[in-house]
């Protein structure tokens, strides 16, 4: 990997890329090329068409490889490492070894890689984000960029969004790697360090991006100040070997990043903390006379719930209010500017936190749901009180207020990759912002197959019921009439677990899966592909794993996706859909909606509200007026959830300057 | 809005033991009553203002309290008054980007790197950004002004103060009775190429002593001065100094008298010059002893004494209302008012203030503004004069700073900040509907357009009494001043040739007469030849009879007989046509306009209406209509009153005796008055006012831009 020093970070343990803000000029010229130049050039020839040749250069090496042995092959791929890492990666030796690893693909876990799997792979190698549709075999692609730079001796991270994905894919793929003479390893949760450490040191690693961002976090904890490699290495000098002991990563080469958009678009919102818990014992009666005096206040005369924004203000007259019912009691409640701000965490944990949506209550813990994936995240809490304000109210056991110890936001995070690639199914509505904040360009690769996907015109109902009953008849009609497998994708466990007990209620026979059952949800997706097979899943429950149809299947039809909810952002939905009809298979999706849904309610509260007085004075609404607000309510959902990831990563950038005092940071 | 009591990045700090540098040093003002401290930082000559409940924190930044120590001391000792963990990281973020943190770790040497570099580019942009003012350092004069520490004390004291008065009021005094001779042909003296040179070679010397003044009055005080240089102002050097160190001064006066220092160097200076000019005869040393009284008093006056600009007085003005930053902080509290009464929102926090510093803010705010872009744009159109190229340049210069930056900015906000962030579509629609009303008022809504010109009232033809044959004016039939009636003999007048004539075709006829009885008899056909002789002889003397009869000149309409030269007219040859009097009554009078050249085209085309007003009744309105255009542009005036001479605003050749002969040519006007009566006074100024077809304002103005550049620049 070629790379000017000065990019290197310096006072880090370990190799990364400095972090880099471009001057003005620089920022001007990336936008004129991104914005401008960029688009233009991209209508006459497509960037995808570049990476075809990588499939001609493997070509040439394929029939020679083929007839060898797999001793020749093992000795071909140790005579490569050498070579790669002098010469780094020129096409004609990436090629040789793209057809290395296909063969040995083909040898070990009997999969070929197709031709734009070869042209995925030369993109991700490029360290570009590689949007290949779903079920277009993104892991195995990942496999031959991974093999390479971990054959010219370079540590490789394969990252993916979940424990079951990364357990997954290693223990499929650890063959092929094995055959080429390289170890993997895979870090999930609960390792202990030293697995960690072990996992991180084998060529090719996965793991999730938790993990990994976490895992970051302690090696900086750990060796806090004076972690440079002259300190360390200094220091071994001196005999004191346990702090470089101490640290779990090998540096940030080369990471492969799948599902890169949720990553790093969903995932961006909320930085990554690593916390230590510290006591406190009055914390419990605080927050239950906080929540107590929260239920005494009334909404709109004392306090303003913005659902918009996520956010509660205090009018003056609640301040006021709060400051009666306050009057004796002691401790915090004195300073008027801290029984202010318990109070606004407090109606926030009422009024903007609910159970099921935000947060599942296991074990009588609370854990919180991602609401792009619907999955819970247990390491996670929210901050400021918020989680124990919120424990109070499900009458949990008090955990300890957590004490940050570091944070990092993934934005930061893989932009110290010294070379980073993505994949992802869908990452084009996103291009922009991928390319300004991690420097990646986005390149579509070509369907290996042409798709035969039916999109239905979109349903939009004019209250939740009436959406609830459409998708029952609905199911009824395709699964159990039809026979076809269906899929309906639901925004929240809330809203899954209602539709299953409609669809219990009329008797259908559905498996329903979100995020308290983790463990198995996998197979069930699996199996969602099976004749008549009725699945109720949250949007994300299940990714990366493939709907293989059943048999017969494909001749009815293949199977079904209901949309039953708009998400915040198209890219989820176009996932949703893309579950269907994969690698050339026949299959249908459409859109049930309703014009209450929260995505309406809360984005276009005004137009909503108008379209649905058209629709009770039984005025025909076209289904482009629906598309529209769809659209509007996407645009302005993005742009918030845009705003504040732009915000943290500017405040991010000021709070470095201004903390520069208290030495350097993550 | 509270902010957050808690800071996520409490922990990068929590543990740390800052300390504040050594240097750095502590002052406590008192601001219209209110405490503040001032930090100052001999080193970078910066001063930081700080609130008591920050001072205390920066009290205790000694190296053995940490910051979470630093925060809990901070919460008992203030109660509500506390700073938020952000604020407080604020503050230690803002002293060490000011260079005055030590902190008990290895600082982040990249950033320290990287702020420096910033710092360097931020001092060139201050130094380079602005091609009106390039500044350029060149020494310390700090050594030197210590080392006459003494004398200067001594001259910024009581004593200094007096001899400054002893010199500076007789010189007031004085100035009346000179105040002729000094104004004199003001500008030509000013603006002459010479004096020019001695302008440009004198200013610095002055502005080098004006500078001086600031030092020695900030050393005298006890402060540090330790950058002099030269600022390029519109290319002329003049030089400054840092007397920043001013800012800690604890008496307002003090600081008050640092800022009024030069002006007062200045001005003892002018006098003193005055002084010699009264002594010295006329040569070149007088003439600079002039130019040295016009710019350290008039120039000094002018700039530094107005605390529009920001210059000395603006920091006089701020020290002794005890408002410092006082042109920051309307700015700020303008945009606060925009955004609570034009964009309509309602959580936007009041910038802190007393009503009376309100009441400055907005005052400030809108003066200095206003004056800063008048002055701007009348520098650089001064400069397109001189210089067109740069000139233009300067005025683009100046348009972006003035216009485009601040919309940019505002556009910026309105996109960008967070404040607005809830009410965006809101801000952006009132904006933007106020924006396009604006550009609806511009570009779409017809304005009234006039066009201004001057004339004299002039009497119709029928009310001028001219001779009606050459002759000399015997008499006066009827006494000026009396009633007359149209067809009544006003004048007689005689012409002895013309009686001579008279009386020989008379003799003539009666002698064809006789000779025609005498052949008629004895000779048919000779008698025959004599009558034809006779008629002709007959119409001669019709003819000339007539011509006699002419020689009486009569009114042509009712009215005042009114003779302008009653004495001298017996006796005067007069010519045919020529002026003898007016009989002034029952005909109404006209206008006579003249409108120059620029103006002519929008006169003849699209006027609609005209007004016109006579001078000596302004609040008289009439109604004119155009009675007769000449076609062609004019050389003379009709009325020397329309000169500038005359009062009147058309410039004159002087050199031309024969009349008043414009410069340009203009075009001239006849127009009907209607609802004027009667005129006592006839030749007398009337202002007129052409109502053109109404025009959106921007035809109007791009009219007059392009006739402006074109007539200036020929461009």
């Amino acid at each position: 990997m070629k790379l000017d020093r000065r990019e290197l970070a310096l006072s880090c343990p370990y190799p990364e890329r400095a972090e880099y803000e471009p001057a003005l000029h620089d920022r001007i010229a990336q936008g004129l090329v991104n914005d401008l130049i960029k688009p233009a050039l991209g209508r006459f020839c497509d960037p995808a068409r570049a990476l075809r040749a990588i499939v001609g250069h493997a070509a040439q090496h394929e029939r020679a490889l083929s007839v060898a042995s797999d001793d020749d092959l093992r000795q071909e791929a140790n005579g490569m490492r050498a070579t790669l890492r002098r010469r780094g990666f020129v096409p004609e030796l990436v090629g040789r070894s793209f057809a290395l690893v296909r063969e040995a693909a083909t040898r070990t876990i009997g999969q070929r890689h197709y031709d734009v799997q070869l042209m995925a792979g030369w993109g991700l190698l490029q360290g570009k984000l590689v949007e290949m549709a779903t079920g277009e075999g993104k892991t195995i692609a990942a496999t031959l960029p991974a093999a390479t730079v971990a054959l010219a001796g370079y540590p490789v991270h394969l990252i993916t969004v979940n424990d079951y994905l990364a357990n997954r894919d290693a223990t499929e793929l650890a063959p092929l790697y094995q055959f080429l003479g390289l170890s993997t390893g895979v870090v999930v949760q609960g390792m202990s360090k030293a697995e960690r450490r072990q996992a991180y040191a084998k060529s090719v690693t996965y793991c999730t991006n938790k993990e990994l961002a976490f895992d970051y976090l302690r090696d900086r904890v750990a060796l806090s100040r004076r972690g440079s490699r002259l300190h360390l290495s200094l220091e071994k000098l001196r005999g004191h070997q346990e702090r470089g002991e101490d640290l779990v990563l090998r540096g940030l080469h080369f990471g492969i990043v799948d599902e890169a958009d949720s990553i790093f678009i969903d995932e961006a919102r909320t930085p990554l903390i690593l916390s230590s818990s510290i006591g406190a014992a009055e914390e419990k009666l605080q927050c239950e006379q906080a929540l107590d005096f929260a239920a005494q206040l009334v909404a709109g005369d004392h306090y303003a719930v913005d659902p918009a924004e996520r956010s509660v203000l205090l009018t003056a007259e609640g301040r006021r209010q709060l400051g009666h019912l306050t009057d004796d009691e002691h401790g915090v409640w004195t300073s008027s500017r801290a029984r202010e701000e318990l109070m606004t965490q407090a109606l926030t944990a009422i009024h903007l936190f609910k159970r099921d949506q935000h947060y599942v209550v296991v074990d009588s813990k609370i854990q919180i749901v991602d609401e792009s994936t619907g999955r819970t995240m247990p390491d996670r809490s929210w901050e400021r009180g918020l989680h124990q304000l919120i424990e109070v109210k499900e009458s949990c056991e008090l955990t300890d207020r957590r004490e940050t110890m570091a944070r990092i936001t993934y934005q930061r995070l893989f932009r110290r990759y010294i070379k980073l690639a993505g994949m992802s199914g869908t990452a084009l509505e996103v291009a922009r912002e991928i390319k300004s904040v991690y420097g990646l360009d986005v390149v579509r690769i070509p369907l290996n197959r042409p798709s035969q996907r039916t999109v239905l015109p979109p349903r939009v109902c004019a209250s939740q019921a009436e959406k609830l009953n459409v998708i029952a008849d609905t199911v009824e009609r395709v699964a159990v009439m039809g026979g076809r497998p269906v899929l309906i994708g639901t925004r929240s466990v809330g809203a899954s677990e209602e539709i299953s007990a409609v669809l219990r209620r009329r008797g259908i026979e559905h498996a329903l899966l979100n995020a308290k059952q983790d463990q198995i949800e996998a197979e069930v997706v699996a199996r969602a592909g099976e004749p008549a097979r009725v699945t109720v899943a949250t949007n994300m429950a299940g990714r990366g794993t493939d709907i293989g149809l059943g048999k017969g299947v494909a001749d009815c039809g293949g199977l079904h996706v209901i949309l039953t909810e708009y998400h915040d952002s198209r890219r989820v939905d176009r996932q949703l859909f893309g579950r269907c009809a994969r690698q050339g298979d026949p299959g249908s999706c459409e859109a049930i909606v309703s014009l209450d849904d929260d995505i309406f309610t809360i984005h276009t509260a005004t137009a909503a509200h108008v379209i649905r007085k058209l629709v009770d004075a039984s005025f025909d609404v076209p289904v482009s007026v629906y598309q529209g607000l769809r659209r509007f309510a996407q645009f302005q959902a993005e742009r918030r959830h845009g705003y504040v990831r732009v915000q943290n990563l500017q405040l991010d950038r000021r709070l470095d300057r201004l903390l520069a005092f208290s030495g350097r940071g993550e | 809005m509270n902010a957050p009591l808690l800071s996520s990045w409490w922990y990068r700090v929590a543990t740390r033991k800052p300390k504040l540098r050594a240097h750095a040093r502590l002052h406590r003002h008192l601001y219209r009553g209110e405490v503040w401290y001032l930090l100052q930082d001999p080193a970078s000559s910066r001063v930081h203002r700080f609130t008591p409940s920050a001072r205390l924190v920066i009290s205790l930044l000694d190296g053995n309290h940490t910051v979470e120590q630093l925060w809990e001391l901070a919460n008992q000792h203030l109660g509500d008054e506390a700073p938020s963990q952000d604020e407080l990281i604020q503050l230690l973020g803002q002293l060490h980007s000011a260079d005055l943190l030590e902190s008990d770790v290895t600082p982040d040497v990249a950033e320290a790197f990287a702020r420096g570099e910033r710092e360097e580019k931020a001092r060139h942009f201050r130094s380079y950004g602005n091609p009106m003012a390039i500044r350029i350092p060149l020494f310390d004069p700090d050594r030197l002004l210590t080392r006459c520490r003494g004398l200067l004390r001594l001259i910024w004291s009581g004593w200094g103060a007096a001899v400054w008065l002893v010199v500076v009021l007789p010189a007031f005094v004085l100035i009346w009775p000179h105040w002729p001779e000094l104004t004199h042909n003001f500008s030509d003296r000013v603006l002459a190429i010479d004096n020019l040179l001695v302008l440009y070679l004198v200013f610095p010397l002055i502005k080098a002593l004006h500078e001086l003044g600031h030092a020695s009055a900030t050393k005298a005080g006890g402060g540090e001065v330790h950058d002099l240089g030269i600022i390029l102002l519109v290319l002329l050097p003049v030089p400054y100094c840092d007397a920043s160190a001013a800012t800690v001064f604890r008496s307002k006066y003090r600081r008050a008298l640092v800022g009024a220092a030069g002006m007062g160097v200045e001005l003892f200076v002018a006098a003193i010059a005055f002084y010699l000019w009264l002594l010295i005869e006329p040569g070149l040393v007088r003439a600079v002893l002039f130019n040295v009284m016009l710019i350290a008093s008039v120039s000094t006056l002018l700039f530094n004494g107005n605390p529009l600009l920001r210059y000395d007085a603006y920091y006089i003005l701020v020290d002794l209302i005890e408002m410092p930053n006082l042109a920051a902080r309307s700015a700020r509290y303008w945009g606060y008012l925009i955004e609570r009464y034009v964009l309509w929102i309602r959580e936007v926090e009041r910038p802190e203030g007393s009503r009376a510093e309100c009441v400055w803010f907005v005052f400030y705010g809108f003066a200095s503004t206003l004056y800063r872009i008048m002055v701007t744009v009348m520098i650089a159109l001064f400069i397109a004069g001189q210089f067109f190229f740069i000139g233009v340049l300067l005025a683009i210069w100046a348009v972006a700073a003035m216009a485009i930056f601040p919309v940019v900015r505002a556009v910026r906000h309105l996109l960008e900040s967070p404040r607005l962030r809830k009410h965006r579509a809101r801000s952006l629609a009132i904006s933007g509907s106020l924006v396009l009303g604006l550009v609806v008022v511009l570009f779409a809504v017809p304005m009234p357009y006039h066009s201004h010109a001057e004339g004299v009232l002039w009497l119709p033809e029928e009310a001028m009494v001219r001779a009606s044959a050459n002759g000399f004016v015997r008499e006066l039939l009827v006494t000026p001043g009396t009633e007359v009636v149209r067809g009544d003999p006003l004048i007689q007048s005689y012409d002895p040739a013309l009686l001579a004539q008279l009386r020989r075709n008379e003799a003539k006829v009666a002698e064809l007469e006789a000779e025609y009885a005498a052949q008629f008899v004895a000779d048919r056909a000779k008698a025959q030849v004599v009558h034809e002789k006779l008629a002709v002889e007959q119409a001669n003397l019709a003819l000339v009879r007539e011509r006699a009869a002419e020689l009486f000149t009569r009114a042509r309409s009712d009215g005042v007989f009114i003779v302008p030269q009653m004495v001298d007219m017996p006796g005067r040859y007069y010519r045919r046509g020529e002026l003898l009097g007016y009989v002034v009554g029952k005909t109404t009078p006209l206008a006579r306009v003249v409108v120059p050249q620029e103006a002519v085209d929008r006169v003849r085309l699209t006027t609609d209406r005209i007004e016109v007003r006579p001078v000596d009744r302004p609040r008289l309105n009439l109604e004119g209509r155009v009675l007769r255009a000449v076609p062609a542009a004019g050389e003379y005036l009709p009325s020397p009153a329309l000169g500038v001479e005359g009062g009147g605003d058309i410039a004159v050749d002087p050199r031309d005796t024969k009349g008043p002969k414009t410069l340009q040519r203009t075009f001239q006007f006849d127009i009907a008055l209607d609802g004027l009566e009667a005129v006592d006074y006839f030749g007398q100024h009337v202002f007129v006012r052409f109502d053109h077809r109404m025009e959106p304002l921007s035809v109007q103005w791009y009219r007059s831009i392009r006739l402006l550049l074109l007539t200036n620049f020929n461009v």
